[in-house]
């Protein structure tokens, strides 16, 4: 420990201002109202809250940033129980036949382009009739949520003892009764951890919502792209909804993992 | 188990069935299915020769891709390594790097975008260095350069963590005993380190090749000259509407993606039953 020290005091400064200086640059550019011109280029002269001001006050960005949170509470709870059975099938060893290749199962949506699902999905949408509406994006949003759910349930499931479930059986418990009442309560920090990977699985989410979804449908991610050079370079409002992204669900993710003690593993 | 068992657990699987059968297979078979009837499959090989668009964009997207790994790997496994020998101020560094993953991938491309602009901090600081040297003022903007620096940021921490977790599981006993028997920190590396740990280096590896190679929204907002292959498949989808176009650029695409996943998941199966190493 001692020895270390002092490489360990650079390794952790150097690494915390190479992550947090460009976030601080977001931060600064959504505050800085005006900047000085030649000189002292690097600071701003006024700072204000005047580009949140204008997010709120813009109905039609007031409209995504309400969307972003909506899609992406629907799509945590949706893609919670889409897996719950699955998860409890393979988690718990009821499959014991191709097991690796459920597990697989799962992970699929990562390995498939969004862009390439996108260009699939344009046609089927068009037929279905779910171009442009609600449900339309929290489906498409909810491909790529399903494998970080998928894994976070199995484990939770696994994490369980199975004799339990065997107790509860010799009470008379069946099928579901047993998921509720045996499973649930126990599964609640893996269906937090699941659930809030949903959630930033879908606000990080942009093409599926631009192809599917806009222009009846945008959300923050999409207006944050439209400020950020796509339309036009207006880096106070991007930087502004950027921070509106980005500050809540750092915030969330750390309280969660604060109270709960478990560790959300993106990767 | 009985044959109504197995039909049970097969209905319990089944939601999820349904649901990758119609927005994930369907939309695939799409793909597959309008790029060989609609496009045929002559005219989207012919896409990719040489001297086309296609093809110098995807070329140029798999290098670009290819040194964002190459670097994030060295850079996160270096990392990962002096954290494991060192063992100070880990569990600080942990949370710091693992900020960037919880970043939306738009607004990594907006921050880095600011940074790299010719008024950007990055490139501003980096060019009165050079001139005040006496060297040329350089741009970062549409070059590979600038998607590398954005991708960096985001899979460093990537790689950090999953060789990070394969690290801290080798039996610290057996690096007491090389210890004592005089290895040096680099045998050290060279002899336990890499050897316990080259299944997670690789897998951390593919899927952050894989992220690379397919993610839109970093190199969409930076922008390129040629262009990103998938940035290319979403302004033919979006500003040419030709969809046949863009569903055989996908498929070649999509075949590269999944080789690639494939490679991924049998390795994180073979991780997950080996216990990391």
């Amino acid at each position: 420990m001692k020895r270390g020290d002092k490489v360990g005091i650079i390794l952790a400064s150097l690494l915390a201002f190479y992550i947090f200086f460009p976030l601080g640059v977001m931060i600064l550019e959504s505050l800085a109202t005006q900047w000085y011109r030649i000189q002292k280029w690097w600071a701003p002269e006024k700072v204000g809250i005047k580009w949140y001001v204008q997010v709120f006050q813009t109905p039609e960005i007031f409209k995504a940033i309400w969307m972003t949170f909506v899609i992406a509470i629907t799509v945590a709870v949706f893609v919670i129980l889409l897996n719950l059975l699955p998860a409890y099938v393979i988690g718990t060893g009821k499959i014991k036949f191709g097991r690796d290749f459920f597990e697989t199962f799962g992970s699929i949506p990562q390995t498939v382009p969004a862009v390439a699902l996108g260009v699939g999905m344009l046609p089927v949408y068009s037929r279905l009739g779910w171009l442009y509406t609600f449900h339309g994006i929290v489906l498409a949003h909810s491909v790529g949520a399903v494998p970080y759910v998928f894994r976070n349930l199995t484990n939770g499931f696994a994490s369980i003892d199975p004799e339990l479930e065997e107790a509860a059986k010799v009470f008379g418990a069946k099928g579901l009764t047993i998921i509720r009442k045996v499973y649930l309560p126990l599964l609640k920090p893996y269906l937090a951890a699941a659930g809030v990977l949903a959630f930033a699985w879908s606000i990080n989410e942009f093409v599926l919502t631009m192809l599917l979804g806009y222009p009846t449908i945008a959300t923050i991610a999409v207006k944050v792209y439209q400020n950020a050079g796509g339309y036009y370079w207006a880096p106070h409002l991007a930087g502004a909804l950027s921070t509106l992204l980005v500050v809540p669900s750092l915030i969330l993710i750390f309280l969660l993992e604060k109270y709960t003690g478990i560790s959300l593993q993106r990767v | 188990m009985s044959m109504d068992e197995r039909l049970k657990n097969f209905l319990y699987f089944s939601p999820l069935l349904i649901f990758f059968a119609v927005v994930l297979f369907w939309p695939l078979f799409n793909v597959f299915y309008t790029s060989s009837k609609e496009f045929g499959l002559a005219n989207a090989l012919a896409l990719f020769k040489p001297d086309k668009y296609a093809w110098k964009s995807l070329i140029f997207t798999i290098r670009v891709a290819f040194v964002s790994t190459l670097l994030s790997a060295f850079f996160g496994y270096s990392i990962a390594l002096i954290l494991v020998m060192r063992k100070s101020y880990e569990n600080v560094i942990i949370q710091v790097l693992r900020v960037p993953l919880f970043v939306p991938y738009i607004v990594i491309g907006f921050i880095w975008r600011a940074l790299l602009a010719p008024k950007g901090y990055v490139t501003m600081i980096l060019n009165i260095l050079l001139t005040k040297l006496g060297f040329e003022p350089i741009n970062f903007m549409g070059k590979g350069i600038s998607i590398n620096i954005a991708h960096i940021w985001l899979y460093i921490p990537m790689i950090f963590i999953i060789s990070y977790a394969a690290l801290v599981k080798i039996n610290p006993e057996i690096i007491e005993a090389a210890r004592s028997l005089g290895a040096s920190g680099w045998v050290i590396i060279k002899k336990i380190y890499l050897p316990l740990t080259w299944r997670a280096l690789i897998t951390g590896t593919s899927i952050v090749f894989l992220a690379a190679f397919v993610g839109v929204s970093i190199p969409l907002i930076l922008g390129s000259e040629p262009t990103y292959f998938p940035v290319y498949i979403y302004y033919i989808l979006n500003q040419e509407f030709d969809i046949a176009k863009a569903s055989a650029m996908s498929m070649v695409f999509v075949a590269i993606s999944m080789f690639l996943g494939y490679i991924y998941f049998t390795l994180s199966i073979r991780l997950r039953r080996g216990g990391y190493q």
